[in-house]
């Protein structure tokens, strides 16, 4: 029974982790800039809707502000540091070095005003449903729910309609794309409001579970980004498998380990892959060009 | 007085780690994740040494410094085959495997609460007791480190490495062998990373896990990047501001709780404007790596 328990919370777990992993992937793939800022991005749609909850606002209204404000905070990053780079056409190790200027800032920003203590957005306990021995609270639910509906409709997305379309052509042939007259900085800006726009989705159900501390986003993203590779980067599905595979992993070595093992189980896990299969489970070697 | 000595003292060890590093991503164009963890294992081996086994100071700086140099040797053959980001990555899960395992193996290392009392070095029976002293041991080693930089700037080596970091292929067509060339290099910058470790625990004669964890990497980050990377100047300038800059706060009075998190942010702005406005740093030449 308990494997069953914690299989399911892993399921739950994965499908966050899917989103973000996805949502990484979107701008990774389109963009080539290995965006660890995203993680900042993630943490501030959770101090969004902490925010406005405290402020009285009904959640649901919270919610949408703090999607909003994800994908905000996503563009103007790309507007404000990676645009002028990008003029520059400076190098990728120049980009991800302000990559990481800007996440240590914006962590630091969020310490200050915020400290470091975890913030929490929910008053008294989850509401739980009891089937058999299995305990369902409504963080399993909507997890699942979000799943269910984001990822098909980022499916039709990517697949109809000519935005989307054009996103995959960018990620799969950059300089094609160009020739074929895409927009490349206009798409760039819709590249990292949907990516952003994943990592808001699942902000609000783990601020609404465990509650928001400044560097929250900096682990989900890293398991993130192990569900990309271990995914196999240039795939969108991939990416999501990834993430709810490590989510069932992590959970289920709490079945015979101590939770402070799962660093190094998830990261095992990305050594093991990166040796023994750097394109990933359902990659192909063609489609990771950097390898 | 004493207090001009620790800031000289801390100057030091963060230019010699700097230098390490510097042999990495500036000459090699090997963006390296791992440093601040071979700068931990230096210390560790070295408190563990001294303090559990009884070693004496200069066999145990010895073993730091062979220690370091297998661990980042072993680490490099199955990673550095791995392209851009992947390496990055796996160096990132490398270090997090680091700190979680300082933290978790508690019969070697203690756990959380670190090691204490680190015996100071002593010659010919006579220990190094005052701040003056342990500044001139610290000065002969960083020196050491120093000497050994600067002879190999001069060396036909460091145009090999450049060959290799500008150009895989042409650096190949010259009969160069590039992959052990590569391992070569990580195994020296994390031996000499693990001697900047020993120093510091002779320093400071307390080693704990926080203090060799990505906090530390972004700050040899941004050091090395305000220094600018390939040039020895550069390795002592980054340093000199970003240990002097946080002196400001003092003199200015503010004894918020908020300080650490606003030099923090300062680091990432800093990272952030210096790609932007000056991607080769304060005391950069040409020869550094493309930005």
């Amino acid at each position: 029974m308990l494997f069953l328990q914690l299989l399911i919370d892993g399921l739950a777990s994965g499908a966050l982790y899917a989103l973000t992993a996805v949502g990484f992937a979107i701008i990774y793939n389109g963009t080539r800039i290995l965006h660890m800022a995203h993680a900042a991005v993630f943490t501030c749609g959770g101090y969004i809707l902490y925010v406005l909850v405290k402020l009285g606002l009904h959640p649901a209204i919270a919610v949408v502000f703090a999607l909003a404000g994800a994908a905000c905070l996503g563009v103007a990053i790309d507007r404000v540091v990676y645009k002028p780079l990008r003029a520059r056409k400076s190098s990728e190790a120049a980009l991800f070095v302000a990559s990481i200027g800007v996440l240590t800032l914006l962590q630091s920003v969020y310490a200050i005003i915020f400290t470091t203590d975890t913030l929490y957005v929910r008053q008294g306990t989850l509401e739980t449903f009891d089937i058999g021995e299995i305990r369902l609270t409504i963080v399993h639910i909507i997890a699942a729910g979000i799943a269910i509906v984001v990822f098909p409709a980022l499916q039709l997305f990517l697949t109809k309609t000519r935005y989307g379309r054009a996103m995959r052509a960018l990620a799969d042939n950059p300089n094609l794309a160009i020739v074929r007259g895409v927009n490349v900085e206009r798409l760039y800006m819709l590249i990292f409001a949907v990516g952003s726009l994943l990592a808001g989705f699942a902000v609000v159900l783990i601020a609404y579970d465990l509650g928001v501390r400044p560097e929250m986003g900096f682990s989900v993203i890293f398991v993130s980004l192990v569900a990309v590779i271990v995914g196999g980067v240039g795939y969108l599905p991939g990416a999501a498998a990834g993430g709810f595979l490590l989510g069932i992993l992590q959970n289920l070595s709490l079945w015979q380990l101590s939770g402070r093992w799962m660093d190094v189980i998830v990261f095992g896990a990305l050594l093991v892959f990166l040796v023994f299969r750097p394109q990933g489970i359902f990659g192909h070697l063609q489609s990771t060009r950097r390898v | 007085m004493d207090y001009a000595l620790h800031l000289i003292a801390m100057l030091l060890i963060y230019s010699s780690l700097v230098v390490s590093l510097d042999l990495m991503i500036g000459h090699t164009g090997i963006l390296s994740f791992a440093h601040a963890s071979f700068y931990g294992i230096g210390a560790y081996v070295t408190a563990i040494l001294t303090v559990y086994a009884g070693v004496n100071w200069f066999p145990a700086m010895i073993l730091a410094f062979a220690i370091g140099g297998i661990i980042a040797g072993a680490i490099a053959v199955p990673t550095l085959k791995l392209g851009g980001d992947y390496f990055i990555l796996a160096l990132f899960g490398f270090t997090l495997i680091v700190t979680s395992l300082i933290l978790n193996m508690e019969w070697l290392t203690n756990g959380p609460f670190g090691i204490r009392g680190v015996p100071r070095p002593s010659f010919f029976g006579y220990q190094v007791q005052s701040g003056f002293g342990m500044l001139s041991f610290i000065a002969v080693v960083v020196g050491f480190i120093f000497f050994v930089h600067w002879r190999f700037a001069r060396s036909p080596m460091k145009s090999m490495l450049h060959a290799i970091r500008d150009d895989e292929s042409v650096a190949l067509s010259l009969g160069i062998n590039v992959v052990r060339t590569r391992i070569v290099i990580f195994a020296m910058s994390g031996a000499f990373a693990a001697l900047s470790g020993a120093l510091a625990a002779f320093y400071f004669r307390f080693v704990t896990a926080d203090s060799y964890g990505l906090e530390t990497i972004i700050l040899l980050w941004a050091m090395l990047f305000v220094g600018g990377n390939c040039s020895i100047a550069g390795c002592i300038v980054g340093p000199a501001v970003l240990v002097l800059f946080p002196e400001i706060f003092r003199f200015v009075g503010s004894k918020n709780l908020d300080i650490a998190h606003i030099q923090t942010g300062m680091y990432g702005l800093l990272l952030v404007l210096l790609m932007l406005f000056r991607p080769q740093g304060i005391a950069g030449g040409k020869s550094g790596i493309r930005t």
